[in-house]
């Protein structure tokens, strides 16, 4: 996993990430590099998070022959660079050829399947007579529920509008049947001919949509300046797999940041957000969900235990407590304390981080990566973050600066890398 | 960071830090609030929530009753 944060206000935006890298079997190294300038000629960076990969191409050699390929062009806003970065992709094919599209995306189907035997798996008790014939009657169940939830998802991505179930079902019919032979071997479970039905149209709901439930995808962060960029900016792109010429990406512009007059100063935080989200709120991601659970668990649990003890009363008190909506009630709880986070801890950050200068940009970017591999390294928790910190600032005058890169090389010894850099 | 992994983890979504206007006025607090001041306000947004949900209850069992 990744720590990847974008500190970004008038004068310039500084970013910072990790250097762990997490393999399939769970070993970690700490040499990745996750930030790298992305134009010859302007402000303009990129970071990954999440898959290292693109269907088996390493991002970073993708990158560097998208820069060479870029030379001395130059696009008007931070935007175009990133379309121009997307259509790079189409053109070369997505860098893999027509067996590694479809293993691409096997495995998607494969995501899809295990996550749906693992929770059918959970329904039913251990030791059950014919176990292996309630957990395939319970997949049925779990399959369909995940056709209605994405089913119920309208938010089609642009290159599957139009692409019929019909299409998606010609082309995987063939590869497909290696997976359902895959789930009798490993886990001995039957899938008749209306489970693989089920089964595709799953897939085919979910591959369709805009969704946030999986991590198989990388993040790309797009950010800095255009030609025509006075003030920074930040786009962040969730790609997933491409087939059949088709990619499965949209741009998450919950994530966007674009500073303004009006919006002077951002904090954009990737991948392993909670050490730095706690930092900046005061209260930790998760625990603010237990805050305002225990809320409502609580003025429910205690009108429950007035109602038990005055059950004999038919009179106002039972009544009115009956009436109480305790959603509403959690509602201005939730508002209230929102409301203090931002009065007390967001809004006096952001007002400073609109003044700060470009070292202290720097600083604070490094500071908040760091904070989090300190939290990994000093607890129990597996350390997905870690490695040294590399930061850069970008800003309109002085473009692209290093501050912190790690090198692998001894740079005395290979002077023509500084000399060809770009 | 991942290399390519087999199989997807569910349930992930990001958390965004939201520097925009918060919808409840609470305009006494600050970066300087102590606990006590803010337990204040959130005891007294509560009590208006409340009243002005007894206050719709009773109406309507009033106009209820006088049907």
């Amino acid at each position: 996993m990744t720590a990847v944060v974008g500190i970004l206000n008038k004068k310039a935006v500084a970013i910072a990430a990790d250097s762990a890298v997490t393999l399939g079997s769970g070993k970690i190294f700490n040499k990745a590099n996750k930030i790298f300038a992305l134009s010859e000629n302007n402000p303009v960076g990129i970071m990954i998070h999440n898959n290292a990969d693109f269907m088996g191409t390493p991002w970073e050699t993708i990158i560097k022959i998208y820069r060479h390929k870029l030379g001395i062009n130059t696009f008007n806003t931070l935007e175009d660079y990133q379309k121009d970065f997307i259509s790079f992709l189409y053109k070369n094919n997505f860098f893999s050829d027509e067996k590694q599209q479809m293993d691409s995306l096997m495995s998607f189907c494969d995501g899809i399947i295990y996550h749906l035997i693992g929770k059918a798996d959970k329904e039913v008790a251990k030791g059950s007579n014919d176990r292996n014939v309630l957990v395939q009657e319970e997949l049925k169940i779990k399959i369909q529920e995940h056709i209605i939830l994405h089913g119920n998802n309208k938010d089609i991505l642009n290159d599957f509008k139009g692409y019929s179930y019909e299409e998606f079902d010609n082309y995987i019919d063939t590869e497909i049947q290696n997976n359902f032979q895959e789930i009798t071997k490993q886990f001995g479970l039957l899938v008749d001919e209306p489970t693989k039905k089920l089964f595709k149209k799953s897939f085919y709901n979910e591959l369709i949509v805009k969704e946030f439930y999986t991590n198989s995808y990388t993040g790309l962060v797009f950010t800095g300046f255009g030609e025509n960029d006075i003030f920074p900016s930040l786009v962040h792109v969730h790609i997933y797999l491409g087939f059949n010429n088709k990619l499965r990406y949209f741009i998450n512009t919950f994530k966007n940041s674009k500073i303004t007059h009006s919006s002077p100063s951002d904090v954009c935080t990737f991948a392993q957000s909670d050490v730095i989200f706690t930092i900046l709120t005061g209260v930790a991601p998760d625990l603010k969900e237990v805050y305002n659970q225990t809320f409502k668990d609580f003025v429910t649990e205690y009108d429950n235990v007035l109602l038990s003890n005055y059950n004999n009363d038919k009179g106002d008190l039972m009544f009115l407590l009956n009436n109480t909506d305790k959603d509403a009630l959690t509602k201005v709880f939730t508002e209230i304390m929102d409301g203090v986070i931002h009065n007390k801890y967001i809004s006096p950050l952001y007002e400073a981080v609109a003044g700060l200068s470009k070292e202290d940009l720097a600083e604070m970017a490094e500071s908040l990566i760091y904070s989090t591999y300190l939290q990994r390294r000093i607890t129990n928790a597996q350390e997905s973050v870690g490695g040294p910190v590399d930061v850069a600032i970008l800003s309109k005058g002085d473009g692209f600066i290093w501050i912190k890169r790690k090198q692998y090389f001894n740079s005395d010894l290979n002077p023509h890398f500084i000399k060809n850099y770009f | 960071m991942n290399n390519q992994s087999p199989y997807m983890i569910y349930g992930n979504q990001e958390v965004k830090i939201v520097s925009s206007e918060h919808p409840v006025d609470i305009q006494d607090i600050n970066e300087l609030s102590t606990p006590g001041e803010i337990s204040k306000l959130v005891i007294s947004k509560l009590k208006e929530e409340i009243k002005r949900q007894l206050n719709n209850t009773i109406e309507e069992a009033h106009v209820v009753s006088s049907h």
